[in-house]
C-alpha cells in the first residue's frame, strides 16, 4: 500500500479533486495571513465558503435521508 | 419587528430539534447513545464539528477582536487551523482504531489502558472541567442573546436555552446532538455569509469595503505580525497544542463510522479556520464603517457586544431576526457537543466504575442519561451563579494542557513511561498549573495572567515532564502489552 493510500484511503478523481481543493484553500489561508492581505483573505471567504457551505448542505442532507431511512422505520 | 421575526424562526427550530431528540429516543446500547454507535459520516462529522466548534465566543467575540485589535486576532484561530489536520494526520486513524478495539469512550479509557485504573479518575476531573465550564458559558450566552434580541430576562433565557438543548439530548443522545448541529451549523454558516455580505453592502461593495479599511483602520490593525510574542506563545499552546489532548477532539475520532472517516473530515474540518475569519473581518469592516461614519455604534460600546448590537439594531429586521437565531444556533450547536463529552466522561469514567456490579444495557442508557442531567445542572449553575465563568474556563484548560499534554505524548511514544510516573507528572503538572493560576489570579487580577514573565501553563507543562522522566528511571513498568497497547507505532493505520 503506497503512503498516499495509507493516508488518504482509495482516491477517486471527485475525492482526488476534493483533497486538491481543501490544501489549496488551506495553503492560501495561511499565505494571506503571513503576509499581512486582510484583502486577500477577504476575498478568498467570499469566493469559497459559499461552496463549501452548499457542498455541507447536499451531503449532510443526503446522510441524514440514510440516518432517517434506518432509524425511522 | 426584529424580535417577532427571532421568535418565529427559534419556535420552528426548538421545535425540529425536540421532534429528532424524541424521534431517535429508541437507543438500543450506550455506545448508541454517548458515540452515536460510532458510525458518524463524513458530511455529518464535518458540518456537526464546525457547528460545534464555532461556539458564540467565536461570532461575537471574534468579530470584537476584529473590531479592536483587527488581523493579529486571527492567530486565535491559525493556530488550531494547524494543530486540528496535526492531530487527524498523525492520531486520528488511529484513535478510531483503539475505540474500536478496546471498547473506549473517553482519553480516560486510552491513558488507563496505558497507565493502569488509578489514572483514570484524575483524567476525568481535570477533562470533565472544561465541557462543564463551556456549556455553562454557552448557557449564559444563550440568557445574553435571549436577553438583548428577544427581551427576555437573563435568568430566564438562561433557563429557556438550556432546557431545550436538555431536551433533545438527555431523549436522543449523541444522535440527535449530532443532527441537530449540522443543522445548526447550517444556520450558522448561512447567518455568518449573510453577515459578512451585510457589511460588505453597507460600504458599497468588495472593492470599496477593502479601500475604506486600508484608508481607516491604523497600520497594527492590519498587520499579523503586531501581536506580543508571550501572548503570542500563550495562543500556540492553548489554541494550539492543546486540540492534541482535547478529550473532545478524541470523543469525535472515537465517533467516526471509520478509521478513514475519522481522518477524512477532521483534515477537512481544518475549513472552519476560514469560517472563523468571517468574524475577524467583519469586525475589521465594522470597526472601518463606525470610523468612516457609515455606520453609528455608541460610543465606547465593548468590543463584545458589536455583533449583536449589528445585526439587532442597525441591519433590517427580518435579517436581523434570522441572524439573532443563526446565533443562538452557533451557541447551542456548542453547548450540546460539550454536554455530551461531559455526560460520557462522567457515565463512563465515574459512575459505571463507581457500581461494582454489571448493569443491564437498559439502566446503562438511563445512567447515562443522568449523566447528561447532571453535566447540564451543572452547567446551568455555574452560568447562574458563577460570576467568573470566563477565568474558570480558562483555568480548566490551563490544567488540561498541563496535566494532560506530557503523559498522553508518553503514551504515544515513549514505552519506558511508568504508570507511576504518568500518574504523578499528571497530578503534579494539573496541580502546579492551578496553583500559578491562582497565583496570576490574585497578583495580576487575571488567572490568565503571566507572574515573572511565566504562564500557568508553561510552568505545568514543565513540572509534568520533569515528573514523568525522573519517575519513570524509579519505579516499575507496566506490563507489555499494556505498552503497547497505546504505542503510536503499534496501532494499525486501519481496522484489522
Amino acid at each position: 500500500m503506497s503512503l498516499i493510500e495509507k493516508t488518504f484511503g482509495k482516491l477517486t478523481p471527485i475525492k482526488a479533486a476534493a483533497w486538491i481543493f481543501v490544501f489549496i484553500l488551506f495553503v492560501l489561508f495561511y499565505v494571506f495571513f503571513f503576509i499581512n492581505s486582510p484583502a486577500l483573505m477577504l476575498y478568498l471567504v467570499v469566493y469559497t465558503l459559499p461552496p463549501i457551505w452548499i457542498a455541507t448542505i447536499i451531503g449532510g442532507t443526503l446522510e441524514m435521508a440514510k440516518i432517517f431511512r434506518r432509524r425511522l422505520k | 419587528m426584529t424580535v417577532v421575526y427571532a421568535w418565529g424562526f427559534a419556535i420552528a427550530f426548538f421545535a425540529l430539534f425536540t421532534w429528532l431528540g424524541i424521534k431517535f429516543s429508541r437507543v438500543e446500547s450506550t455506545g448508541d447513545f454517548l458515540l452515536m454507535g460510532r458510525s458518524v459520516g463524513f458530511w455529518l462529522f464535518f458540518g456537526a464539528y464546525t457547528g460545534a466548534a464555532i461556539g458564540g465566543a467565536s461570532v461575537a467575540g471574534f468579530t470584537g477582536y476584529g473590531w479592536s485589535q483587527g488581523y493579529s486576532s486571527m492567530w486565535l484561530i491559525a493556530v488550531s487551523g494547524i494543530t486540528v489536520p496535526a492531530f487527524a494526520f498523525f492520531f486520528a486513524k488511529k484513535i478510531n482504531v483503539f475505540g474500536r478495539k478496546y471498547g473506549a469512550y473517553t482519553l480516560s479509557d486510552f491513558l488507563a489502558r496505558r497507565f493502569g485504573e488509578e489514572i483514570r479518575i484524575p483524567t476525568s476531573l481535570i477533562s470533565y472541567l472544561r465541557p462543564v465550564f463551556i456549556s455553562g458559558l454557552q448557557f449564559l450566552a444563550l440568557g445574553l442573546v435571549f436577553k438583548v434580541g428577544f427581551g427576555l430576562n437573563l435568568k430566564l433565557g438562561i433557563l429557556l436555552g438550556a432546557g431545550v438543548v436538555l431536551l433533545y439530548t438527555v431523549t436522543g443522545g449523541q444522535l440527535s446532538a449530532i443532527t441537530s448541529q449540522w443543522f445548526q451549523s447550517i444556520i450558522q454558516g448561512g447567518g455568518m455569509l449573510l453577515f459578512l455580505y451585510l457589511v460588505i453592502r453597507y460600504h458599497g461593495g468588495l472593492s470599496s469595503s477593502i479601500e475604506r479599511m486600508y484608508s481607516v483602520l491604523p497600520q497594527h490593525m492590519l498587520s499579523a505580525w503586531s501581536t506580543d510574542l508571550s501572548v503570542l506563545s500563550l495562543w500556540i499552546i492553548s489554541m494550539g497544542l492543546f486540540y492534541l489532548v482535547d478529550p473532545w477532539l478524541f470523543q469525535w475520532a472515537y465517533m467516526a463510522r471509520s478509521a478513514q472517516t475519522s481522518f477524512d473530515a477532521l483534515v477537512a474540518v481544518s475549513l472552519s479556520s476560514p469560517w472563523g475569519a468571517i468574524s475577524f473581518l467583519g469586525g475589521m469592516l465594522l470597526a472601518a464603517a463606525a470610523r468612516t461614519g457609515i455606520l453609528a455604534f455608541p460610543s465606547g460600546i465593548s468590543p463584545d457586544q458589536v455583533y449583536l448590537y449589528f445585526i439587532s439594531k442597525i441591519i433590517p429586521p427580518l435579517a436581523g431576526g434570522f441572524l439573532l437565531v443563526a446565533f443562538l444556533m452557533t451557541v447551542m450547536s456548542c453547548a450540546s457537543s460539550f454536554l455530551m463529552t461531559g455526560a460520557t466522561l462522567l457515565f463512563n469514567d465515574v459512575i459505571e466504575k463507581a457500581v461494582k456490579r454489571p448493569l443491564s444495557e437498559e439502566k446503562k442508557i438511563l445512567l447515562s442519561r443522568v449523566s447528561v442531567l447532571i453535566t447540564a445542572l451543572l452547567g446551568v449553575a455555574s452560568a447562574l451563579w458563577i460570576p467568573f465563568l470566563i477565568p474558570l474556563w480558562i483555568m480548566g484548560q490551563a490544567l488540561a494542557i498541563a496535566g494532560l499534554l506530557v503523559p498522553v505524548g508518553a503514551a504515544w511514544f515513549w514505552r519506558k513511561a511508568t504508570p507511576r510516573a504518568a500518574l504523578y507528572s499528571l497530578s503534579l503538572g494539573a496541580t502546579t498549573a492551578f496553583v500559578w493560576s491562582l497565583l496570576a489570579w490574585w497578583k495580576v487580577g487575571d488567572p490568565n495572567g503571566f507572574v515573572l514573565g511565566i504562564h500557568a501553563v508553561h510552568v505545568g507543562l514543565a513540572i509534568s515532564l520533569l515528573t514523568m522522566i525522573l519517575v519513570s528511571f524509579f519505579t516499575p513498568r507496566a506490563s507489555q502489552e499494556m505498552e503497547r497497547a497505546t504505542l503510536w507505532k503499534e496501532i494499525p493505520w486501519e481496522e484489522e
